[in-house]
């Protein structure tokens, strides 16, 4: 997945902190569960920022996340494959 | 509203809003707007007999991109369920309404003995009239309503639902319209080439119901109530005093340590259940506890 790509959501969304972790409400689509790094990777698909800023803005957040890389591709390319682009 | 302004605090997600029947509250306007105002998700359950273009221009005006709309059978069995003389064609139109700007709909058909070999042809009546819906859902008669007080009279046999699936099968192949068990069912009941056709039931874990006073119980048809939360915050209810149902202690063991763990099937389908139950079609061992599950 190029990191150009500007991924935006494609329904409208809505994450919380639940008792054991996170969880994003997607309109039509269902619920999904993620920890706190994901969720705030799927907060900023919103379709201003690229993969390569979203990683960014996960160094900058997070700095103990050894591959921010690796997990921004590794939520979009989930998010893609179950059609929420 | 103040019970919208409850759930608000709680950052509950969605609001599905229900009825009796929803759009014939003469305020139903006024509460679509607080509820979307409050961003929630909006969705609705309706017999979608007061569902014209108008009303269904309000629901995409506010934001709601899908509902479920209830219908029984064809026109005459539909008909003889409502009891309710054109009730049939006034639901259709609804959906029609629906559809036309937009908003997804599923269909809700309660299985009864009167129109459970009909569901294949209810959904082929659809299609054959271009009333495109997302999907259709059939669901539990459970002793609740009308169907209550002659209970042993209507209900449904474990037969009589089995024989519900292969047409669920038929409409998915042959008409391409999804179709499945929209409640919860013993999965150890059922072959397993149908596990896959049952939705099951979150109740209490992913949604619960909360009544026009503010009680809040884990299903529109489970008896009793955890709290109201115009008392009590609902997140206090929602981990306090759900926290027993979800210890599933009340559930036959072999239920517990199932691998297809179905929740004991439906809750609300046990006639004398109380707040929950195992499925009506697990039985109880003599004592009147449930402890042992009848496997197929």
């Amino acid at each position: 997945m190029n990191d150009k790509f500007v991924p935006k959501i494609n329904c409208r969304f809505k994450i919380r902190q639940d008792l054991n972790g996170f969880l994003g409400f997607f309109q039509g689509k269902g619920v999904l569960t993620f920890n706190e790094v994901g969720a705030f990777i799927v907060g900023q698909m919103t379709g201003e920022k690229s993969l390569r800023e979203i990683e960014q803005a996960v160094q900058e957040s997070f700095i103990t996340v050894a591959d921010p890389k690796g997990e921004v591709i590794g939520i979009a390319k989930q998010l893609e494959e179950a059609g929420f682009f | 509203m103040s019970i919208l302004d409850k759930l608000a605090e709680a950052e509950v997600f969605e609001v599905r809003l229900f009825g009796g029947e929803f759009f014939v509250y003469p305020y139903w306007l006024e509460v679509l707007e607080y509820a979307d105002k409050l961003d929630f998700f909006l969705s609705f359950v309706s017999n979608g007999t007061h569902i014209n273009a108008e009303v269904a221009q309000e629901l995409v005006a506010h934001r709601v991109i899908g509902g479920a709309i209830s219908l029984h059978g064809t026109k005459e069995i539909h008909e003889s369920i409502t009891q309710v003389a054109r009730s049939f064609n006034a639901a259709v139109n609804g959906i029609r309404a629906c559809v036309e700007n937009g908003i997804g709909i599923s269909i809700l058909y309660t299985l009864t003995k009167g129109n459970r070999l009909s569901v294949f042809d209810t959904c082929r009546w659809l299609k054959e009239n271009g009333v495109e819906i997302d999907e259709i859902n059939v669901g539990r008669l459970t002793p609740y309503g009308r169907a209550k007080s002659d209970w042993e009279e209507v209900k449904l046999s474990l037969h009589d639902y089995l024989s519900v699936f292969p047409q669920l099968e038929r409409i998915r192949n042959d008409l391409g319209i999804l179709a499945s068990f929209g409640d919860a069912f013993p999965l150890c009941l059922l072959p397993a080439k149908y596990h896959d056709y049952v939705i099951g039931c979150w109740q209490g874990t992913g949604f619960g119901h909360i009544d026009h006073l503010g009680n809040v119980r884990s299903c529109s048809i489970a008896k009793g109530s955890y709290g109201n939360i115009l008392e009590t915050p609902l997140t206090k209810i929602w981990v306090e005093r759900l926290a027993h149902f979800r210890s599933l202690k009340w559930l036959p063991a072999k239920c517990q340590e199932c691998d297809n763990f179905c929740g004991g099937g439906c809750s609300a389908s046990c006639y004398d259940g109380g707040m929950y139950a195992p499925d009506e079609f697990i039985q109880k061992k003599r004592g009147g506890h449930h402890e042992r599950q009848v496997c197929a």
